[in-house]
């Protein structure tokens, strides 16, 4: 049975957030909230100092308290493992908001993807209105990912949560992640944790690895090793 | 730099859960409690307790249906509710309360039809007792999912097998000041200008006596004492526990001793108290402050722990 996971390599990590980026053109992700995220960290006092930035997104855990919760079954586990979302089903209680233990589920507050109504410009003068791209591509969302759509919402609507899929549209295709895809430290690795030769694999039996708030018992299969 | 982030964060937290649902716990809160006391009533005092019990039994399903309707609100599909009817996840503590709380509204609006329909006669109905054993098996359920479900979600400000116990004993106690009150304002329609009013309920012909001050003492007392378990037990409880406490003291710290300890729980205990101690009965006005002391510190309470729980753990 595939179990899919992934690790991410904080040595090589550089903080430079191409995955956020990444993850919001392919994903369609809205202004104001973010799939795949970070935090960082300094400990101790000079000279001796460690930072350290760590890049989030959902952990897929295998037992995730989002899934427990959701009254509606909107938030459940596939056959491969994945942590996924149903947006018809969902009625946006944010119980899965609630319970989720790394912050990694949103909500859609607003009508989504609003800053393509703004008749202002960036710079006044200099650049054209988000209306008049909006306008003159004849795309309702400029940077529309239509490929997104093939497993979840284009684009989710009001009134419901939405969260990294590990990119389950590509996945389905035999690729990668995006954002594992568009890291340029190549310190995202994504794979079957059940294939004993999968890449992830080779790099969690080579590095000792962490995953998030283990206290919490959900089973997080985003692990970091080299942190 | 990440502690500092989190303390600004913590700082204006923004809560997923708002006062509608706080709303939703207490307005449910005191209806579920109205109920109990008017349970208990009808079955014991029977058709003495006609007046009451019928008031009772039709406040009740209105103030759970308007907490379910201020949570309704707060959804973001609100009308899509109906889809947790039908993808029921048993797992999901918030799933349950959708049939919880839709039973217990049913159950006790056709119990009021019964007594509606029947009058006095209803009291001797074994339909009736069954109705009315069975709506309160639902009233206690609804009453311990409010606290179940922050319970279940895991947050550390929550995760306290003791918030059902406290939530639900403030349920009953509110709800039960209000059907005080309510029997007050009755009587006191009916006798005029009487002070002592509700009159330990429908005892005057029967060999039971029912007291309202003993109950309540005892109530005020019950609760009070799980407060403070309740904090004793968070020193043991782990370093999140704490620090969802240490969030609770340092934004809602003046509202908690204030309204939750002092008009919630010292008010209402010395005013019971001393009514039980001297054996007298509260006059009207007394009850009415009584009861209106009783249902700030409820929905201080809750309000209080609903929101707390949602301020991110600083450095964690
Ligand atoms: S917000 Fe949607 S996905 Fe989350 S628990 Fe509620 S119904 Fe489930």
């Amino acid at each position: 049975m595939t179990k899919y996971g992934m690790v991410i390599d904080l040595h090589k990590c550089v903080g430079c957030s191409g995955c956020s980026i990444a993850c919001k053109n392919e994903n369609n992700v809205d202004t104001g909230m973010f799939w795949a995220h970070y935090f960082h960290e300094t400990k101790g006092s000079f000279p001796n100092v460690n930072y350290k930035y760590v890049p989030t997104l959902c952990n897929h855990c295998e037992d995730a308290a989002c899934v427990r919760v959701c009254p509606t079954q909107a938030m459940y586990k596939d056959e491969n493992g994945l942590t996924l979302h149903d947006p018809d089903k969902c009625i946006g209680c944010k119980s899965c908001m609630q319970a989720c233990p790394y912050g990694v589920i949103n909500f859609n507050k607003n009508k989504p993807h609003r800053r393509w109504e703004e008749t202002a410009a960036a710079i006044k003068g200099g650049t054209a209105t988000s209306k008049e791209l909006q306008e003159r591509t004849g795309q309702e969302l400029p940077y529309y990912n239509a490929d997104r759509a093939f497993t979840y919402e284009g684009i989710r609507s009001k009134g419901i949560v939405e969260k990294c899929t590990f990119c389950d549209h590509r996945i389905k295709d035999n690729l990668r992640p995006y954002c594992v895809e568009s890291c340029p430290a190549d310190a995202r690795t994504f794979g079957d944790l059940d294939d004993p030769s999968s890449d992830i694999n080779k790099v969690l039996a080579q590095y000792s690895s962490q995953v998030l708030k283990p206290e919490k018992g959900t089973k997080p299969r985003v692990f970091y090793v080299r942190g | 730099m990440y502690l500092i982030d989190k303390e600004v964060k913590e700082m204006d937290f923004h809560a997923y859960w708002d006062y509608r649902v706080a709303l939703d716990l207490f307005l449910g809160g005191v209806g579920i409690g109205v109920f109990l006391l008017a349970a208990y009533f009808s079955l014991v005092f029977k058709e003495k307790s006609f007046k009451v019990t019928r008031l009772g039994f039709i406040i009740a399903p209105v103030l759970v249906g308007l907490g379910v309707f201020a949570l309704l609100t707060e959804l973001g599909k609100p009308f899509r509710m109906l889809s947790t009817f039908i993808n029921v996840n048993p797992t999901s503590v918030t799933s349950w309360g959708g049939f919880l709380q839709t039973i217990f509204i049913l159950l006790s609006f056709v119990i009021f039809l019964v007594v509606w329909k029947y009058k006095q006669n209803a009291y001797q109905m074994s339909l009736f007792k069954g109705l009315v054993i069975a709506g309160s098996v639902f009233a206690l359920a609804v009453g311990i999912y409010h606290g179940l479900l922050l319970m279940s979600l895991g947050v550390a400000g929550w995760a306290n097998g003791l918030i059902p116990v406290m939530f639900l004993v403030s349920s009953i106690l509110s709800g039960s000041s209000v059907l005080m009150v309510v029997e007050a304002v009755f009587m006191r329609s009916i006798i005029g200008r009487g002070k002592e009013v509700y009159s330990e309920t429908a005892a005057s012909s029967d060999a039971q006596v029912f007291t309202y001050s003993k109950l309540l003492v005892s109530l005020v007392g019950i609760q009070a004492l799980l407060i403070l378990t309740w904090r004793i037990s968070l020193n043991s409880a782990g370093t999140e526990a704490i620090i969802a406490y240490q969030n609770l003291i340092s934004h809602f710290g003046v509202y908690w001793w204030i309204l939750v300890v002092a008009i919630g729980l010292v008010i209402p205990l010395t005013i019971a108290g001393y009514s039980t101690l001297k054996k007298i009965k509260m006059n009207f006005y007394t009850a009415m402050i009584f009861t209106a002391v009783v249902l700030i510190g409820s929905y201080a309470f809750k309000h209080i722990i609903l929101y707390s729980g949602q301020i991110p753990l600083a450095g964690l």
